[in-house]
């Protein structure tokens, strides 16, 4: 699987041009910086803070901004895996990474599912928002220490 | 919660991101190297002219060592590509190795194989020549 990935022609093309991969490096930064950000603004403001802003309008404005940038991050997050998959795959803070950004993903899930929003004043809604802001957090720093940590 | 107004919660909030940048200073560059010359010449094993780090893995007889390049196109307009060199043959590098002694890495700034000498970085590999 991994060595399909690798002979992908767009990852051959990303690995040898120039300007590709700085890109869509960026475009994850980009894409996954509105996500985490529009993810803890819901969150904080499901904590009570930013109460001048209701609660309702407020996720209904930035939930499709989260899922739309999450669909980029996760195309761009593949796109630059492909280009060295069998070195990341073997990263463990890589795969901490995805095991980081499957939990909150689950978090989201399960929040939008039971509509946690229309209750945000009970402890289950407070604390699903509690565990989004850590766990994208740790996501972010994961995502970061790939490059100086665990690497070969 | 209680001892946090919420003021200093959303100084928080602004400033994680700016916490979280502070590593990427100690990546790049050659801050992660020590200052004197350091030349290694091994077996190649492995090699990798490609994004995000042209990198090569020379075997010293005791070790591998992880010999990092300069940015794919620099690395390519020195004349040096995958095909210059064939796993299995010796390769000299030149160049800095990593602080941390414990880390066998280092930064080439010159490598010299059977096709010849190749300066990733011209610059510094003249400021080799000078010394």
């Amino acid at each position: 699987m991994l060595e399909f990935i690798e002979h992908l022609s767009f990852a051959q093309f990303l690995r040898r041009d120039i300007y590709a991969y700085p890109l869509v490096n960026a475009l994850h930064i980009l894409s996954l910086g509105v996500l985490v950000t529009t993810a803890m603004l819901m969150d904080f403001r499901v904590l009570g803070f930013g109460r001048r802003l209701e609660l309702g309008a407020t996720v209904a404005t930035l939930r499709p901004v989260a899922i739309g940038a999450m669909c980029v991050a996760v195309l761009t997050g593949f796109l630059l895996f492909s280009v060295q998959p069998g070195s990341y795959a073997g990263n463990p803070i890589f795969v901490a990474k995805l095991a980081l950004i499957a939990s909150a993903l689950a978090n989201a899930g399960f929040f939008v599912m039971g509509r946690w929003h229309d209750r945000a004043q009970s402890r289950t809604a407070r604390f699903s928002a509690v565990v989004s802001i850590l766990l994208w957090i740790a996501a972010l720093f994961a995502g970061r220490a790939i490059a100086f940590f665990g690497g070969e | 919660m209680a001892l946090l107004s919420p003021r200093t919660l959303w100084g928080v909030l602004v400033a994680s991101p700016l916490l979280a940048a502070l590593p990427a200073l100690a990546h790049h560059g050659w801050s992660w190297t020590g200052d004197e010359w350091f030349e290694l010449s091994g077996t190649l094993t492995e090699i990798y002219i490609g994004q995000p780090h042209p990198t090569l893995t020379l075997n010293d007889g005791e070790r591998d060592w992880t010999v990092e390049l300069a940015p794919v196109n620099r690395t390519l307009s020195s004349g040096f590509d995958e095909d210059t060199a064939a796993v299995g043959e010796t390769v000299t590098a030149i160049g800095h190795r990593a602080l941390d002694e414990t880390d066998y890495r280092m930064k080439a700034v010159r490598l010299i194989t059977d096709a010849g000498s190749f300066d990733v970085y011209p610059e510094f590999a003249q400021e080799y020549d000078q010394q």
